[in-house]
This record gives C-alpha cells, sequence and structure tokens, in this order.
C-alpha cells in the first residue's frame, strides 16, 4: 500500500486543484461510495501524514489527525459544495486538528512541544537530517506548515493561502521569513550534507 | 543554499516519514465501517426518511410521555383515547401490530366491563387482515369476540355484534383477503381513518365523527360536521388527504342523523347506539352521500 505512485510528492504535487482524478472523485465522495473514499485514500492518506507528522512530531499523534480528517469528510461529505478541492479541504481539516493538538500540548505541556517524543521513528528522522530538524523546530507551526506544503507539496501560494485559511501575499511574506530563517540556522553545516544522498523509502 | 536545494532537502526529511501498512489498512477499515454506520441514517429512502420522520414526532410526544402512557389503556369514549390514537399513527412505524393488539385490547377490555363496541371489531380484523391470516391476535380476537357471543346466548343482555355477522367468511382467518392493504391517515382534526386497498379503495373505517360520503376507484371522501376530506390513492401506492370543502351550517343540520358524531361527552353506550344504528345500513355507507355533497364540496 505505501508504494502507491500518487502518495510521491514528486508525483502528486500539482494535484490540489486540478488533479484529473479529483474531479472524477467529489460526486462519489459526496454520494459515500466506499470505493471513492479508497482511492482518495491511497491518493492523500501519506501525504496527509507527513504533513500532520511535520506539524506534530508525534507518529502516533499524525496517523489520528489523519484518520481524524477522513471521519470528517464522511460526516461532512453532504456539507461540502463540490466545487471546492476535496484534497484542499483535506490538508486543511488535518491542519485544523494540528493545531488543536499544538494548542493542547501548550495549555497542558507535561508533553513539551519542542521536543521529540522518543518514537523510534522521530530518532530516525533525526539521524537523517538533524540540523534540519532542529532548525524547523525553530520555526512556529505556522512557518512550518507553509514551508512543507510548498516545499514538500508543491503547492501554490494560492493554494496553500486556501488551505491556512490567508491570503496569497501573506503566505509568499511568510514562506519567505521562513526560508530566510531557516537558511541562517543551516548555512554553517550546509556544505556538508548532499541533498541527494537521502536514503530510499523504506517498504 | 539555493531555492532548488532548500527544497530537496525538506523534501528528503519528509519522505523517511511513512505509515505502516498495517495502520493504513486499520485506518481504511475505520473509514468503511463509519461510512457504513453514516450510510444507515443519510440513505435517501422513503421508509428511511418516514423513520426519521417518525423518530421527530416520537421525540415530540415523549415529552408528555405520562400522558401517552396514560393514554395506553384508553377505550373509545375515554377522554384520553384520542391521544392514544394519535400516538397509534406514530407506533404503527416501528410496532406494525399496535394498531391490531390495541383494538384487541380494547375489545377484551370493554369485555371486562360486560359492554362492547363492534367497531371495534371491525377496525380489529382490518387490521389484522394487513398483517396476515396466520397472525397470533387473530386467536386472541376470537377468543374475546366469542365470550361476547356466548354471553348474548346466556343472559340475552348484550347487543349483537353485527360486526362479525356480517363480515362474510372472515370468521375464518385463512379466508382474510391476501391482497388487501390497510392504510391509515391522519385528518386535520387530528383523528385518523383506516382505508382498505385492493386495487382501488374498497373501504373506509372513520374514526368517531366523521361518515364515509364516497367511494368510488381510487378516491374515498369522508365527512364530519364541518370538513369534507377527500382521500386519494396515488399510483405510487401513497396516499394523498385533502380537505375539499367546508360543511355549511344547514348541510350539518341536515345531516345530523346521519353523521352519527359523537362529541366529547359522548360515553359508550351512545357510542354502541350509533354503531348499532350503522350496522342496519351497510358499513361502507355509500348511501350516506347527501345530494348538495358534490357541488360545495369542490370549492
Amino acid at each position: 500500500m505505501s508504494s502507491h505512485p500518487g502518495r510521491h510528492p514528486e508525483q502528486g504535487t500539482r494535484s490540489i486543484v486540478q488533479h484529473p482524478s479529483n474531479g472524477d472523485l467529489a460526486p462519489r465522495i459526496f454520494s459515500g461510495d466506499p470505493m471513492a473514499f479508497t482511492e482518495l485514500y491511497e491518493l492523500t492518506a501519506e501525504r496527509l501524514f507527513r504533513f500532520a507528522h511535520r506539524m506534530l512530531r508525534d507518529r502516533g499523534a499524525a496517523e489520528d489527525a489523519v484518520q481524524h480528517s477522513f471521519l470528517e469528510l464522511v460526516r461532512a461529505r453532504p456539507r461540502l459544495s463540490s466545487d471546492r478541492s476535496l484534497e484542499a479541504w483535506m490538508f486543511k481539516s488535518v491542519r485544523f486538528t494540528c493545531l488543536d493538538e499544538i494548542r493542547r500540548r501548550t495549555r497542558r505541556p507535561e508533553i513539551p512541544s519542542d521536543q521529540l517524543p522518543d518514537h523510534g521513528e522521530e530518532d530516525a528522522l533525526l539521524a537523517i537530517d538533524p540540523d534540519l530538524e532542529q532548525a524547523l523546530a525553530d520555526l512556529t507551526p505556522e512557518q512550518q506548515e507553509v514551508l512543507h506544503l510548498k516545499h514538500v507539496e508543491g503547492y501554490d501560494g494560492g493554494e496553500i493561502a486556501q488551505i491556512v485559511d490567508s491570503n496569497r501575499t501573506a503566505v509568499y511574506a511568510m514562506a519567505a521569513r521562513a526560508e530566510a530563517r531557516l537558511r541562517k540556522l543551516l548555512d554553517p553545516v550546509e556544505s556538508s550534507l548532499d541533498p541527494a544522498s537521502s536514503p530510499p523509502r523504506p517498504t | 543554499m539555493n531555492d532548488q536545494q532548500l527544497t530537496q532537502r525538506i523534501r528528503s526529511a519528509s519522505e523517511a516519514i511513512v505509515m505502516s501498512d498495517s495502520t493504513q489498512a486499520r485506518q481504511l477499515e475505520a473509514i468503511a465501517a463509519t461510512l457504513a454506520e453514516d450510510e444507515v441514517t443519510s440513505i435517501d429512502s422513503t421508509r428511511t426518511r418516514r423513520r426519521v420522520v417518525a423518530s421527530i414526532i416520537a421525540a415530540a410526544m415523549i415529552a408528555p410521555a405520562g400522558l401517552a402512557a396514560a393514554s395506553e389503556t384508553s377505550v373509545p369514549g375515554d377522554p384520553l383515547y384520542p391521544v392514544k390514537q394519535l400516538s397509534e399513527k406514530v407506533l404503527v412505524l416501528f410496532d406494525e401490530d399496535v394498531i391490531a393488539r390495541h383494538r384487541v385490547e380494547e375489545i377484551e377490555s370493554l369485555e371486562d366491563r360486560g359492554t362492547n363496541d363492534p367497531s371495534l371489531v371491525e377496525s380489529a380484523r382490518l387490521a389484522l387482515s394487513a398483517l396476515g391470516s396466520d397472525h397470533a391476535l387473530w386467536q386472541r380476537l376470537e377468543a374475546s369476540t366469542a365470550e361476547v357471543e356466548i354471553d348474548e346466548d346466556e343472559s340475552q343482555s348484550e347487543t349483537s355484534l353485527p360486526g362479525i355477522s356480517d363480515d362474510e367468511g372472515s370468521d375464518d382467518p385463512d379466508e382474510s383477503p391476501a391482497e388487501t392493504e390497510n392504510v391509515t391517515v391522519g385528518l386535520p382534526d387530528g383523528s385518523w381513518a383506516t382505508i382498505t386497498v385492493e386495487e382501488d379503495i374498497v373501504d373506509v373505517v372513520t374514526p368517531p365523527g366523521w361518515t364515509v360520503t364516497e367511494v368510488d376507484g381510487n378516491r374515498a371522501r369522508i365527512a364530519n360536521g364541518t370538513i369534507e376530506v377527500e382521500i386519494e390513492l396515488l399510483e405510487d401506492g401513497s396516499v394523498r388527504v385533502r380537505q375539499v370543502g367546508a360543511r355549511d351550517g344547514e348541510d350539518e343540520a341536515s345531516r345530523d342523523d346521519q353523521l352519527r358524531s359523537v362529541d366529547g361527552s359522548g360515553s359508550g353506550p351512545s357510542l354502541s347506539n350509533d354503531e348499532r344504528d350503522r350496522d342496519d345500513e351497510t358499513p361502507r355507507s355509500d348511501d350516506d352521500e347527501p345530494d348538495d355533497d358534490e357541488g360545495s364540496g369542490d370549492s
């Protein structure tokens, strides 16, 4: 399941509004076709999971956020308007869940939001690019989500604005600020990393 | 680090994060389960919509639950009997036996008091014929009506039960018509009528105060002292009830004897008299139709 090509960011990056299967999927989702939900899941679940993971840095919480958004879609589908992108709706829904979770952690700080939970996966994440993780953790959640949507999902300013309930100009400004900060944090070690050497996806 | 390098670096880090197949399988299962659950409540069928409407009505009726419960044992003529009739309209959506069971219970209850109401027997038969000839309530009905007949033989004091004797063949439950269907319809005054349908409307059992003025093909008209209502059997099997006219005072006065209206103070015996009277005609009362009915009715 994890080898579904639609979920590779390289192949699915331009899919937010004009993805061809998005158009076919929407009416079937609205009518509750279980196959359509499966297709949408195959198409988006792992990408939503990465997005949630970027914001929450916790595997379990990210999985919960994805599941929550799909169940929300089941319940909300009669009220959705067909001219909106399903994918954008899903990212937006996951984002809300993540921001809620972040707020919850801030109110009850027994799980410090700036520390990575001790899952093996997070250790592995640190092992891949510890400097990047350290630098990203220094950004605000809003900056991190915009960077993720821009660089991992490949969305443009308008598409990101749609997801984060903002406008294009504000999104560009936030991305520019976040990138500047990231570069500043990463600059000293940048030359030691070769981006092409990242390990292949585990199967 | 240029833009492309930054993108590549952020992307590579993110790509290392994957969901396990087992997690995905579990989530898909949960989605399917929620979807299936949701289907039950949102599927667009008449039956389900009727249930939803019924539960809304039921919820509204639960508020005066004590009243509905208190009306449970009422018999015709009791102050709470209209409440019972109203609640039946809702209950029958959940429990198809409820009308027949109530009528049989009322027959038994009246019998305990040493009286009877032929229209109840008629209503019970009508309701039971829709439930099938092998329904257990037939036996209870037979038992209670048989006892009344025996009482009558012994004491000679009871009124006869014309509802039974006139029903040719239906004493034997096996002979109850299989294709007939009873449909209970609500009337503007909150009471209800039961219509018997084969291909067309063949009979209408009216609530107290109402009388059948016409049965013709897929239409029937019934009236009480003030209004006339047309019941139409539509092609899709549903029933439309609409008010076709108000009766004027003259009309009402001239029809007093035919309408056999039972007002709120009407007691059991007066109802029995009415019903005996009614039986002397025919149960269907086709000839009840007044001459001036059509003119005022369609306005």
